[in-house]
């Protein structure tokens, strides 16, 4: 009793967030894993994969502890065996047997919207699994995560705030965020205690339309060259700006979606707290910018070799600018871990989803 | 040598981390927590999960699901552990090796690239060949039918009687001695490419703009006769199976084998972007001509075709001698000198072979324009 309201009276703590990593190293790993995986037939692949999370992870040092990985190349080989037995062989008989077996138009429609339904079907049933699985093989202090949400439970919001944004032309897409950040936090445990989130998609409108300002800019555009030369026949120049804003409307698309992006990981880093404790990013666009552009310099300049450099300066950059604030009482955090199995998180890498630890 | 060391130890029941005094022993670690209680981990039952790279803290777990856990923050704590039971410490990361592992890191980086230009070059092609023919004609009539909606588009064919009659005459006369297990159609595409190409499962591809340069028909026999050997010898299915490997290779490569298989599946939808390498490309040539000679076609029309094309070829002709070599059709010249050889070496035919078709070429090859 007493010692609780001792902590209560504590002032709140700062515990901050490290990447320990080499680009180097992980390089190093990738190269020998390689060798290995040609030298197997492809069969290392999945003990390969183990060993860079197995070195991400354990360079990721949270107020000096490091977190480990657990999972290994076993279970996700046999977790890839099954995920290819329930939904790779299926899918791609349906996407590829019209073709082979030079079948009827009606029976090859037929078949493109049967792997239409496995895709729709499966992909909450990936991105539940992946979480899953990665959290329930994710350790701190000897202390398991987990995720214990629903494919089904998440497949209502996921679908359903695709309906919704199909029918708002896309304005509904920061409160469809926020509903899947919330329910993915909401059902986040390290040990026997919960994660939250208490973002909200009205927050964030403002900004998602702010991002658009480029989009709008290329429409402007367009819509002036248009007006220029609807009176002039068509000239060659006039073909020629056809394709030039055709790329600065794609190029004006991207910087949209990279400044929602920023805002969007700020706010959602901002918004997640856990237990006693909150999470806070100090972020800035200008270092977003900066490790976004270097990252796609770095990656062109060595041919996509320099990867794992990408990687790390980007875990490194987002992990240096958090921190937890708050009194967090590690004692009190108790081993509950789930039982997960490797399927989801390979049926994810057969559509290649992914889930970022930055 | 240091035999005790400061460490942390957790139970895997609560996040909460107790310091710990580590004492090296023969047969295992002496572990000492605060209140005085001493825990005995033998070296057998330990097994080392972190610390093999720079000064990351060293990790110990004992016990399977959930392990217990001990951290020591030094890592020289490896060396000395080595140090004391070198035997015993075997099974635990020595970071005085460190430099071993650099080198054996080269040796697979120089490794991976050796392996790589290798199986690019002579492994793929060497599967490929051996399991094309196992490869049912059924499934490469498939892939051949769609392949061809892409070349030759329903709307886009020509479909003039005369013309149709007189590839099927073509065809006859071509395949009267060889039995082959394909039923070739042909198909004339109004498009102004000098080209043909041969599909998996017997449908042959012409473009239009290849119908009208030819002076005869047995020019145009001669080309028909080139493409029913890529499909007969199957070129283009060993093409896709070679292609397939190299996505899967590569897929290796980037670490992605659920993207290799895909890979693999996809291929048959870019049938029609492939090409055929330098070697089956002459085999073609030879094995046309062959087959030409032994149903009595003249090659000097096929001979006369290619002498027109290669006036289009002198435009290239500053290319150098490496380019030549990597390109995938033989050097036009090359393929006429060889052409002009195996005619010289068989009698040749003294009449047209389509007399009938000869008269009216000039007209039946027109057929296509506006179809």
């Amino acid at each position: 009793m007493e010692e609780s309201a001792e902590k209560a009276t504590e002032k709140p703590k700062s515990y901050y967030f490290t990447f320990c990593g080499t680009g180097g190293t992980l390089f190093g790993i990738q190269i020998v894993n390689l060798f290995l995986i040609l030298v197997t037939f492809g069969i290392y692949y999945f003990w390969g994969k183990a060993r860079v999370r197995k070195y991400i992870w354990s360079q990721i040092d949270i107020c000096g502890d490091r977190l480990s990985y657990q999972g290994t190349g076993k279970e996700t080989f046999f977790g890839w065996l099954k995920a290819m037995l329930i939904f790779g062989i299926p899918f791609l008989f349906f996407q590829n047997a019209p073709q082979l077996l030079g079948a009827p138009f009606p029976v090859t429609i037929i078949c493109i919207i049967m792997s239409f339904i496995l895709f729709l079907i499966f992909l909450p049933i990936a991105m539940i699994g992946m979480r899953k699985y990665r959290l329930s093989r994710t350790a701190l202090r000897g202390i398991r995560f987990s995720f214990r949400g629903r494919w089904w439970e998440f497949a209502r919001i996921f679908y359903g705030g695709l309906g919704l944004m199909a029918i708002t032309l896309g304005f509904y897409r920061p409160y469809w965020d926020m509903r899947i950040n919330a329910y993915i936090m909401q059902k986040t445990f390290f040990g026997s205690k919960r994660f939250d989130f208490d973002g909200k998609g009205s927050d964030l409108f403002g900004r998602y339309v702010l991002s658009f300002i480029p989009v709008v800019f290329a429409i402007v555009l367009t819509f002036l060259t248009i007006i220029s030369h609807i009176a002039t026949p068509l000239s060659r120049s006039t073909m020629l700006l056809i394709p030039l804003l055709m790329f600065i409307f794609v190029i004006s698309f991207f910087i949209s979606q990279f400044i929602y992006g920023y805002f969007s990981k700020k706010y959602t880093w901002n918004h997640m707290t856990f237990d006693t404790v909150r999470f806070q990013t100090t972020i800035t666009f200008g270092g977003y910018f900066w490790l976004y552009i270097s990252n796609l310099l770095l990656l062109m300049v060595t041919l996509g070799f320099g990867l794992p450099w990408v990687k790390v300066r980007t875990l490194r950059y987002v992990m240096d600018h958090l921190t937890l604030n708050g009194h967090l009482d590690m004692a009190a955090i108790v081993q509950d871990a789930q039982l997960s199995t490797a399927t989801g998180e390979e049926i994810g890498g057969f559509l290649e989803l992914d889930m970022d630890l930055a | 040598m240091q035999t005790t060391w400061p460490g942390y130890y957790l139970d895997g029941k609560t996040a909460d981390k107790e310091p710990v005094r580590v004492e090296l022993s023969i047969n295992g670690l002496k572990l000492t927590l605060a209140d005085g209680t001493a825990i005995y981990w033998s070296y057998q039952e330990i097994r080392q999960v972190a610390g093999f790279y720079g000064n990351d803290p060293v990790r110990f777990e004992k016990g399977s699901d959930i392990p217990e856990i001990l951290i020591v923050e030094d890592h020289e704590f490896l060396i000395h552990l080595n140090e004391f039971t070198p035997q015993k410490a075997q099974r635990f990361h020595n970071p005085a090796r460190r430099s071993a592992r650099f080198r054996l890191t080269l040796l697979a980086a120089v490794a991976v690239a050796a392996i790589t230009v290798f199986v690019y070059a002579w492994g793929i092609p060497f599967a490929a060949s051996v399991i094309t023919p196992y490869v049912p004609v059924a499934w490469e009539a498939g892939l051949g039918k769609s392949a061809l909606n892409v070349l030759a588009p329903e709307d886009h064919r020509c479909r003039n009687p005369k013309l149709t009659a007189a590839l099927q005459q073509m065809v006859l006369r071509l395949t009267e001695k060889e039995k082959i297990p394909y039923n070739i159609s042909i198909y004339v595409t109004d498009t102004n490419i000098v080209n043909a190409v041969a599909l998996p499962g017997g449908s042959i591809v012409v473009f239009r703009g290849l119908l009208e340069k030819t002076k005869s028909p047995d020019a145009l026999a001669g080309v028909l006769a080139h493409e029913i050997q890529h499909i007969t010898r199957r070129h283009a299915t060993k093409r896709i199976i070679a292609d397939s490997s190299t996505g899967l290779i590569l897929s290796a490569v980037s670490g992605d084998v659920t993207g290799a298989v895909v890979y693999g599946a996809k291929i048959a939808h870019n049938l029609a972007m492939l090409s055929y390498s330098r070697k089956d490309e002459e085999e073609a040539d030879r094995e046309g001509m062959k087959m030409l000679l032994s149903v009595g076609i003249d090659p000097g029309g096929l001979i006369g075709f290619f002498e027109s094309l290669q006036e289009k070829d002198a435009k290239n002709a500053n290319v150098p001698r490496v380019l030549k070599y990597l390109a995938t059709h033989p050097d036009t010249a090359e393929r006429i000198a060889k052409m002009k050889a195996a005619a010289a070496a068989s009698p040749r035919p003294s009449s047209p072979a389509f007399p009938r078709l000869e008269r009216e070429w000039d007209r039946i090859k027109k057929g296509c324009k506006g179809k």
